[in-house]
C-alpha cells in the first residue's frame, strides 16, 4: 500500500501532509531543546558570557542533591493523586452531567472557567481565599476546617496544591469524558437495560470500559500537566514552607535562573526529560494496542 | 412525571457549580472595591460597588491597542495550528507504518517538555528567525507550541472518518490535498470547534511566551501581559489588578460561551478514540 | 533673497537634525511600586530633552529571570536594575563605566563603595532602604510603652504588654524567603561592623556560626517573633502582613522597611507608623536601623544611546529635579547629597537614627540572592521543625559556602 503513487498511502503526499506540522515542532520544541542541552555540560551560571565544560559532573551532582530528589519525590506524590483525583471526578461529573437536563451544560461551563484563568492567576486567588479568607470565615464561623493553615501546615499543603490545581483543569477533562460517552453507541446502552442492568452494573460492566481510549488520552494529558507543574506552585506556596511543595520544573527554573546555576539546572531538565519520556512512550504504547482491538 | 423529579437535580446542579466557582466569584467582586476595602475584609460584598477600578485600569492600559494585540496573535495563532494539525493529525492516523508511529510520538512528546527549560533558546533562535518584538512574529510561534496537543487530538479524531471517503475525495481526479481540504476537513469541523476553543482559551490568555518576546515596547504588548504589571511579587494593587484581569478575560470567555455546543459535539469523536 | 533662501536651508537643516535626534533608551526596571514616579520622571524629563523617548517596561514578578533571558538573547537593555555589593560584580560584564559621569560627585560617601567594583562606578543606587521592625505608635502608646525597645529583654517585656491590651504583637510575613535576609542583617552587621568582610569569611567556608555568639541569637529572635506572633505566619505573605498591620490586627511587622509604608497608608491613611531597628540581644549599643542603598541601575556597557543616558541620569541624580524626587515622590531616603528627608512619620524616625550615627551597613549585598533564598527556606524549615536546628546552620553554612558568591 505504501508507495502507490496517487492513491492516499503515497509518499509525496504524506511529505507535504505532515511536513509543516514537522518543522513547527521542529522550530518551536526541538531545535531549542538541542540547542540547550549544551549547556548540562558546562558550569554556566546563565549571566557571564563565558561557560566552561565540565562533562558530565552536573549529573553525577544531581544524584545526591537533596533538595533535587525532594522535588522528585513531590513530583512523583503530585502526579499520583493529581491524575488519579482529576480523572476520578471528571468521569463522575461528566456521567452525572449525561442525564438531559437543562442546566449541564451551563454546569459544564462554570466548571470550565477555571481553566480559562491562568495558573498564576488562580494561585493568587486561592491564596487570598486561603488566607485572609478563611481567617475571616474562621472568625464567624468557628468552624476548626478554616482555621487549618492550609498552605502553611506540612500535613496538608501537598494535599492543597494538588486540589487547587485539580480545581483548575477539572473542566478540561470532564469535557473530554462528556465527549466520550456521547459515542457510546446507544444501541448498546439500551441494549444494558433491556438486559435488566441497573444503574450500577450499567456503569461498571458497559460505560466505563467504553471509555477506555478516553481515559488512555486524558492519563496522558494528566500526567504531562503533573510533570510541568510550575505556576501554581510559585503564587500558592513558593514551593515551601521551606522545600515541601518544590516541584521538578519549580526545582528546574530555581536551580537555572534564581540560584545562577544555569548548566546544572539544564541537567537536571534533561535527566528528568528522559525518565518521564520513556514513561510516556510505554503509555502510548499501551494505548495504541488498544485502538487494535477496538 | 419526570419533570418534577429534575428539579431538585437542577437545583443542585446549580448550587454546586456556583460554589465550585466561588473563588472566581469572590474575586470579581472584590474588583468593584477600592483597594482599602478589599484589604479590609475581601470576603465581603461591596459596600457601594464602584467602577473606579475599571476606568483607572482602562485609562492606564489603552486597551484598544492591547485587545488589537491579542486578537492578531491568536487568531494568525490559531488558524496556523488548525490547518497544519489537521493535515498531519490526519494523515498520520491514516498511514499504519513505522515512520508514522515514530512522527506521531515526535509530536505528542513536547507535551512533556515544561516551556521554563527552553526560554533562553526559545527566544534566541525567534531573534534569529525575526520572529521576536512582533505581534505577527508571535502569532507564528505558537504554530509550532500548538501542534502536539491539536495533533494528537486529531490523530484520534480521523478513526471516525470512514476510509471509503477518503477514495471518494480523489474520484474526480482531484489531488489528495483537494480532497482533503473539499471533504474530509468540513467533516471535522466539531474537532476543529474544539481545537479552536481550547487554543483560544491558551493562547488569548498566555502569559510566559509574550512576556519573553513582545513585552518590551508598548505597541506589541498583549492584554494579559498589561494584567500581570498589575500583579507583583512584593506589592499588587489588588483592585486595579482585578478589574484588568476581567477585563482581559471576558473575550476569551465570551467566546467559549457561544461555542460551547460545537466544542460538545467535537470532542465527542475528537479525543474519544484516542 | 539670498538671507531667506539661507534662513531656510538653515531651518530645514535644524530641523532635520532635531528629527535625526530622537533617541529611545530601552529602560527595564523592576518595582512596580514606583512605576508611577517614574512615569512621572520620564514626564519631567521630556520637558527638557523631548528628543530623548524613553520606553520603559516594568516586571516585579521574577524580574531577575526576565532580565537574564533578555542578556542572553542579546537584548540587553540600555538601563536596567540589579543588586548592589556582589552583583555589580556579577553584570561587570554588561556594565557601562559611569566613573567620570557628573553625578558620582553627588553620591552619598556611605554609599559610594558599594556601587563600585575594581575602582569603577559600574552602578547608579536607588535609593536608600532603612530596615527594622515597624510599629503602630497609637498601639504601643496603648499599651503604656513610652519608647522603642532598645535590647531584647525590653522587646519581650513590650510584647506582654501589648498582649496584656489585646493586641497581637507581631504580624510576620514568613512565606517571603526575602524577611529572614532583613532580619538577619542586623545580626550580621551587630557581629562584625565590616559586613563584606564577614561574607567572604562564610563563603569561603572558614567562618562557622558557633564561633559568632551574635549570629546564633538570630534563631531567638526568630523564636521571639513566633512566639508573639499573629496566626499562621508561614503562610502569610508580604500582602498579608501589610493587611495585618494596615488593618489594626497587629501592632508591629517584621522583616520590612521604608518601602512598606505608602502601602500601608494606603489601607489607613491616619496610621502613624514608626520603624525601630533590631535589638540582637541585651547590649543597648548594638541595636541600630540598617540603612543603606541595595540596588542599583546598570547602564549597558554596548548601549547606542550613551549620551542620552548619561543626560538622562543627569537630569535625575543632579539637577533640580532630583532635590523633590526621593523626598515628595518616592518618600525615602535619598542616595545623594543635599536633600531634605520626607516628611512622613517613619521617614522622621529613620532621619533620626542617620543623624545620630545609629545605622548599620548592608550586609545583605555582599552575598547573592541564590544564598538569600536558601537562607530564607532554611529557616522556614527551622519555624516548621523538619529539621533541627544544628541540621539547619549546617546545611546554611554549606549554602553559604557554595553558592553565596
Amino acid at each position: 500500500m505504501i508507495g502507490k503513487k496517487h492513491g492516499w498511502e503515497s509518499g509525496g503526499n504524506f511529505a507535504l501532509f505532515v511536513a509543516p506540522a514537522a518543522v513547527c515542532v521542529f522550530l518551536a520544541f526541538y531545535a531549542p531543546f538541542l540547542m540547550n542541552a549544551y549547556y548540562a555540560f558546562t558550569d554556566w551560571n546563565g549571566i557571564q558570557r563565558a561557560a566552561r565544560f565540565n562533562g558530565i559532573s552536573n549529573f553525577v551532582e544531581l544524584a545526591t542533591d537533596a533538595d533535587f530528589l525532594g522535588s522528585v519525590v513531590f513530583t512523583v506524590k503530585f502526579a499520583v493523586l493529581y491524575i488519579a483525583i482529576t480523572n476520578f471526578l471528571a468521569i463522575l461529573v461528566a456521567v452525572l452531567l449525561n442525564h438531559k437536563l437543562a442546566i449541564a451544560g451551563a454546569v459544564r461551563a462554570a466548571i470550565f472557567v477555571p481553566y480559562i484563568l491562568s495558573l498564576v492567576i488562580v494561585g493568587f486567588i486561592w491564596s487570598f481565599v486561603l488566607g485572609p479568607g478563611f481567617q475571616s470565615l474562621a472568625a464567624s464561623t468557628g468552624w476548626g476546617f478554616f482555621k487549618v493553615d492550609w498552605l502553611g501546615d506540612l500535613r496538608v499543603v501537598g494535599l492543597t496544591v494538588v486540589l487547587v490545581s485539580v480545581w483548575q483543569s477539572l473542566g478540561f477533562y470532564v469535557l473530554i469524558y462528556h465527549a466520550g460517552l456521547q459515542a457510546i453507541p446507544k444501541e448498546t446502552s439500551e441494549a444494558a437495560l433491556l438486559d435488566g442492568a441497573g444503574p450500577a452494573t450499567k456503569l461498571f460492566k458497559v460505560t466505563l470500559p467504553m471509555l477506555g481510549p478516553s481515559v488512555t488520552s486524558c492519563f496522558f494529558f494528566s500526567l504531562a500537566a503533573s510533570i510541568r507543574v510550575y505556576d501554581v506552585i510559585v503564587s500558592l506556596t513558593r514551593g515551601g514552607p521551606g522545600r515541601a511543595t518544590s516541584s521538578v520544573t519549580f526545582d528546574i527554573y530555581t536551580e537555572a535562573f534564581s540560584r545562577n546555576r544555569y548548566g546544572y539546572g539544564t541537567a537536571k531538565s534533561l535527566a528528568v526529560l528522559l525518565l518521564v519520556v520513556i514513561l510516556a512512550v510505554v503509555q502510548l504504547r499501551k494505548m495504541k494496542s488498544r485502538e487494535v482491538e477496538a | 412525571m419526570k419533570v418534577p423529579r429534575r428539579l431538585p437535580a437542577e437545583a443542585a446542579l446549580g448550587v454546586l457549580a456556583a460554589v465550585y466557582l466561588l473563588p472566581v466569584i469572590v474575586m470579581v467582586y472584590n474588583g468593584f472595591k477600592p483597594y482599602s476595602e478589599i484589604m479590609t475584609d475581601v470576603l465581603a460584598l461591596p459596600h457601594s460597588p464602584t467602577m473606579g477600578n475599571f476606568t483607572a485600569v482602562w485609562r492606564d492600559m489603552d486597551v484598544p491597542t492591547l485587545f488589537f494585540n491579542n486578537l492578531v496573535i491568536t487568531a494568525i495563532g490559531v488558524a496556523g495550528i488548525v490547518a497544519i494539525s489537521s493535515m498531519a493529525g490526519y494523515k498520520l492516523s491514516r498511514t499504519r507504518s513505522r515512520l508514522s508511529w515514530a512522527l506521531f510520538l515526535v509530536f505528542a512528546l513536547p507535551m512533556l517538555i515544561p516551556f521554563q527549560t527552553i526560554m533562553i533558546t526559545v527566544l534566541k533562535l525567534a531573534k534569529t528567525l525575526g520572529l521576536s518584538n512582533s505581534v505577527v512574529g508571535l502569532g507564528l510561534q505558537y504554530w509550532g507550541f500548538g501542534v502536539p496537543l491539536a495533533v494528537f487530538i486529531y490523530h484520534g479524531f480521523a478513526k471516525t472518518i470512514p476510509r471509503e471517503l477518503d477514495e471518494a475525495s480523489i474520484i474526480d481526479g482531484a489531488t489528495q490535498f483537494q480532497g482533503f481540504t473539499k471533504v474530509v476537513f468540513p467533516l471535522m469541523k466539531p474537532t476543529t470547534a474544539t481545537i479552536a476553543v481550547l487554543d483560544v482559551m491558551w493562547i488569548w490568555n498566555d502569559y510566559l511566551l509574550p512576556l519573553v518576546m513582545v513585552n518590551s515596547h508598548k505597541s506589541t504588548r498583549t492584554l494579559t501581559l498589561a494584567v500581570y504589571s498589575y500583579f507583583g511579587q512584593y506589592v499588587s494593587n489588588y483592585g486595579y489588578a482585578i478589574a484588568a484581569l476581567v477585563i482581559a478575560v471576558a473575550p476569551s470567555v465570551i467566546f467559549f460561551l457561544l461555542l460551547q455546543k460545537w466544542i460538545v459535539n467535537g470532542v465527542v469523536a475528537g479525543a474519544v478514540k484516542g | 533673497m539670498k538671507r531667506m533662501v539661507a534662513a531656510l536651508a538653515i531651518a530645514v537643516v535644524a530641523a532635520g537634525a532635531q528629527f535625526a535626534q530622537t533617541t529611545t533608551i530601552k529602560w527595564f526596571a523592576n518595582a512596580n511600586e514606583y512605576q508611577d514616579y517614574y512615569a512621572q520622571l520620564i514626564k519631567a524629563f521630556n520637558k527638557v530633552e523631548p528628543g530623548i523617548k524613553i520606553d520603559l517596561e516594568v516586571t516585579q514578578d521574577d524580574y531577575p529571570s526576565m532580565l537574564k533571558i533578555q542578556i542572553n538573547a542579546g537584548n540587553t537593555p540600555d538601563i536596567f536594575n540589579t543588586m548592589l555589593g556582589t552583583e555589580v560584580e556579577s553584570f561587570a560584564d554588561y556594565s557601562a563605566d559611569l566613573s567620570s559621569q557628573a553625578w558620582v560627585g553627588e553620591v552619598l560617601p556611605s554609599v559610594l563603595p558599594d556601587i563600585k567594583y575594581q575602582g569603577k562606578v559600574l552602578a547608579v543606587p536607588v535609593v536608600q532602604n532603612g530596615f527594622g521592625i515597624i510599629y503602630n505608635k497609637k498601639m504601643f502608646a496603648e499599651a503604656g510603652i513610652k519608647s522603642v525597645p532598645k535590647t531584647v529583654a525590653e522587646l519581650a517585656s513590650d510584647c506582654k504588654k501589648l498582649k496584656a491590651k489585646g493586641i497581637t504583637p507581631f504580624g510576620n510575613g514568613f512565606k517571603e524567603w526575602w524577611v529572614f535576609k532583613h532580619i538577619f542583617m542586623n545580626f550580621q552587621a551587630a557581629q562584625s561592623p565590616d559586613v563584606h568582610a564577614l561574607n567572604v569569611a562564610f563563603q569561603s567556608g572558614k567562618a562557622k556560626f558557633k564561633d559568632n555568639p551574635i549570629l546564633m541569637s538570630y534563631f531567638d529572635m526568630i523564636d521571639l517573633f513566633m512566639e508573639y506572633s499573629a496566626p499562621n505566619p508561614i503562610s502569610t505573605d508580604f500582602n498579608g502582613e501589610m493587611n495585618l498591620i494596615g488593618t489594626g490586627k497587629v501592632a508591629m511587622i517584621t522583616g520590612q522597611g521604608i518601602w512598606a509604608e505608602p502601602g500601608i497608608n494606603k489601607i489607613d491613611p491616619k496610621m502613624q507608623l514608626g520603624i525601630f531597628g533590631i535589638p540582637v540581644n541585651n547590649d543597648p549599643s548594638k541595636t541600630k536601623l540598617v540603612l543603606g542603598a541595595d540596588h542599583g541601575w546598570r547602564v549597558n556597557k554596548d548601549s547606542k544611546n550613551l549620551a542620552a543616558v548619561q543626560k538622562f541620569l543627569d537630569f535625575w541624580y543632579n539637577s533640580d529635579f532630583s532635590k523633590t524626587y526621593w523626598t515628595d515622590m518616592l518618600k525615602a531616603t535619598s542616595p545623594i547629597k543635599g536633600t531634605k528627608a520626607a516628611n512622613t512619620s517613619m521617614n522622621r524616625d529613620i532621619q533620626a537614627y542617620s543623624d545620630a550615627g545609629d545605622v548599620y551597613p548592608e550586609a545583605q549585598i555582599w552575598a547573592t540572592d541564590a544564598f538569600h533564598q536558601k537562607f530564607g527556606e532554611l529557616t522556614q524549615e527551622y519555624i516548621i521543625k523538619s529539621k533541627t536546628k544544628a541540621q539547619v546552620i549546617a546545611a546554611m553554612e554549606a549554602a553559604w559556602a557554595k553558592i553565596g558568591r
